[in-house]
Parts: structure tokens; sequence; C-alpha cells
């Protein structure tokens, strides 16, 4: 039921994370992620957090060798996601999504993401 | 007599001299409504790419070099709004979220969404304190002017000393001097009916020389609303003795950021 993996960004999905990339943020810099390797983690939420200074989404993950981890991701802000249709219950623990991630350097699981997406690719973003 | 024909003379001249009956309240401007950043996230408006690097000396531009080499092993140096402490002068004013402006006769507030925080600008003619308590927001002192001389206040300048570190300009790597003896000169005025410009000039001993910009903000009229903003919330960086660590709350341990780094396990999780 949670299928999950790790996948390497098509050229298409990488092209779109650079649109995300800046060399200035609003809370803080995002160069400590391996933005040269970003992943696609399809997993379960866990939880999802409508907070400050980033939204954060608790992800359960399998990868392919069968273990599950919970990967800590933090992503945009309250003030621009509002904006945009976001509410504290746009995600719901036991949903399915797909998120671009930027890994920690360690190989830890931990990122920033992006493009959050239902499992048939619809973007979970109220404005698409 | 004389002696009290003098003390009621310097009474009453005292009153009529005195800030409240000069104040003059309708000669101060409306400010008032949501104000949001135009312009890059960097410190120059428009972008680093554009104006070029910062002016920093030879000092801190190797301070600049080893942030951006530390961050490209996984350590989020030279940021310090990423532990959650306010940006401080002047990086607040780059206003990564909305600013609010309240002008009264002594003190103009400038409230900023961004991590909640408020300045108060004294335009009540005070001098500076003997002692400045450091604040990261520093203390500011303003004086109005009639530019144009319609009889109008159109422009407010202020100079903000006091400024507690540690901070940087922006989350590029470039950051204040350590002594924190920065001194912040400002000039706010509004250009046009939904454009307000801050001319912001920092002079800082991590610098060449005081760095002017002029970063402008626009009047929202749509999707006005303010949002709360607690950093200890949702924060996941958190900074332990020199090494960093990425909060993963969910499975109760902090995540190394960096490679060769060990996790951080509670002790009570440690199977024996």
């Amino acid at each position: 039921m949670k299928t999950l993996c790790l996948l390497t960004l098509s050229a298409a999905a990488l092209l779109s994370l650079t649109l995300f990339v800046d060399t200035a943020s609003p809370h803080h810099s995002t160069a400590i992620y391996d933005s040269g390797n970003p992943v696609e983690l399809r997993g379960t939420v866990v939880e999802w957090r409508f907070v400050n200074p980033h939204c954060i989404i608790m992800l359960e993950v399998i990868d392919d060798n069968g273990d599950t981890a919970i990967w800590s991701l933090e992503g945009s802000n309250t003030s621009l996601l509002i904006r945009r249709g976001w509410t504290p219950v746009t995600l719901k623990t036991g949903d399915e999504i797909v998120v671009t991630v930027r890994p920690l350097q360690s190989g830890a699981p931990g990122g920033n993401y992006s493009n959050p997406r239902w499992e048939d690719g619809t973007p979970v973003d109220p404005r698409g | 007599m004389r002696t009290l024909t003098v003390m009621i003379f310097t009474i009453v001249a005292g009153l009529s001299a005195s800030p409240q009956n000069t104040r003059q309240e309708g000669r101060y401007p409306d400010w008032s409504g949501q104000w949001e950043r135009i312009g890059s996230l960097n410190w120059p408006p428009e972008g680093y790419a554009a104006a070029g690097p910062a002016p920093l000396t030879e000092e801190y531009q190797a301070v600049y070099e080893e942030i951006q080499e530390l961050r490209g092993n996984g350590i989020l140096a030279g940021d310090p709004p990423a532990t959650c402490l306010p940006p401080g002068m002047p990086r607040v004013m780059k206003m990564s979220f909305p600013m609010e402006i309240i002008v009264t006769p002594d003190v103009t507030y400038i409230i900023a969404d961004w991590e909640s925080q408020v300045r108060r600008i004294y335009t009540d003619g005070r001098d500076w304190p003997e002692y400045l308590f450091p604040e990261f927001n520093g203390y500011s002192i303003g004086e109005w002017h009639d530019e144009n001389g319609d009889g109008l206040y159109d422009m407010l300048s202020v100079e903000t000393r006091g400024i507690k570190g540690p901070r940087s300009i922006d989350s590029t790597g470039v950051v204040l001097h350590e002594n924190d003896q920065t001194v912040v000169l400002e000039e706010l005025r509004r250009i046009d009916e939904n454009t307000l410009e801050d001319r912001i000039t920092t002079i800082d001993d991590a610098f060449t020389g005081p760095w002017t910009i002029h970063q402008r903000y626009n009047h929202a009229t749509e999707d006005v609303l303010w949002v709360e903003y607690v950093c200890a919330e949702g924060n996941r960086h958190i900074k332990l003795g020199d090494e960093w660590y990425f909060l993963n709350d969910a499975e109760g341990i902090l995540e190394p950021t960096r490679e060769g780094q060990p996790r951080l396990v509670p002790e009570a999780q440690v199977t024996p």
C-alpha cells in the first residue's frame, strides 16, 4: 500500500526544479542542499504542518531495499501558500504524494521539497 | 511678584513650544496599508548578477568565501535567521514578507510579518541615549522633511545605531562585521501612489565604504492579509556547538547535514 521509491529526476523535472533555486531565499539559504542531485520521493504523508518558517511534510518513504524512513522535509511558507489557496488540511495523514526533493548532503532523510503532486501527477497546489 | 511673573511666563512659553503644540498632526503622510518588497531577495534589489558583488573588504571577502565552502559541505553558515534569530537591521527592510507602517507624530512603527518584527523610529526630537542597549533592529531616530515645500511632510530620514549581531545582509553569505558598529541611514519617501522607496545606506566595517540601495515596496491592494510568523514552529535547523543538524522530530532525532557526521539520537532511543 505504501509503494514508494526514490527516482532520478527527468530532464524536464530538473528544469522545473531550477525554477525554485535562488541564490537568496526568504528565510535562509538553500545552498546547503544537494541541488545537483535532486530526487523524487513517493511516499505517505505522516504529518503536514502548515507553519512558518517552512510548511513541513513528514513523509514515510520505502526505498528500493524495502527499508522505511520518515523524511523530514521543509518547503515554502504560509504567507505564500495561503495566497495560493493552501490550508492546514490541504494534505492529510495517509495521503500518497510525490515531491521533488533537494536532499541533505549527508544523505540523511531530510531536505527541501518543491512541486508536490498527487499520485496521478496533478499538482497539490490549488493554482497548479 | 516679579519672580511669579517670570515663572508663569516660563510655563506658558514652555507649553506653547512643547512638541505637543507643534506637531501639526495634519502634516504627516498616510503610509498605512500593506507594502510588499519589489525586486530580488539579494540585498541589491536588482540582484547581484546585475548590481555586481557586495563591496566587501579583503578580510570579509575571505569570510564570504569560507562561508561558501562551508555551505558546499552542508553547513548553513552566515545566515543567522536560519536558526530563528531575527534578520536585524538593515536586512529586515528587505521584507521577505509584507510590512505595515504606522505614522504617529512621536514614533513611526514599521511592522514586519517576517519574524513578527517591530521597528520604532522616534521622531519626538529626542537625542541618543547615553547607553544604547544592543538590539537586532537597533535604536532609530528619525526626522520628517517637507521636500516639495507644500507644507506637508513627505520624507522620513532615519539613523539607526546600537545594532546587535550576528547579522547578514541577505541569505547569500554576506555577513556584517562582528564588531556590530553598523550605522544605517535611511530616507523613506512615497515616490508615487503605489510605491514607497527606502534609500538605505549601510556603513559597516565589513564593507569598503557606505553601501546604498534603493529598495522599493509596492502598495498591495489585492490579497491583503497578515500572516503570523512564529519561527520556532517549523524550523528544522539546529546548531549545537560547531555542528549543524536537521530536525527530524517524527523520528525523534537530529539528522546530520554534512557527510561523515553522525546522527544525534537521544540516549533513550539507543539500544544497548
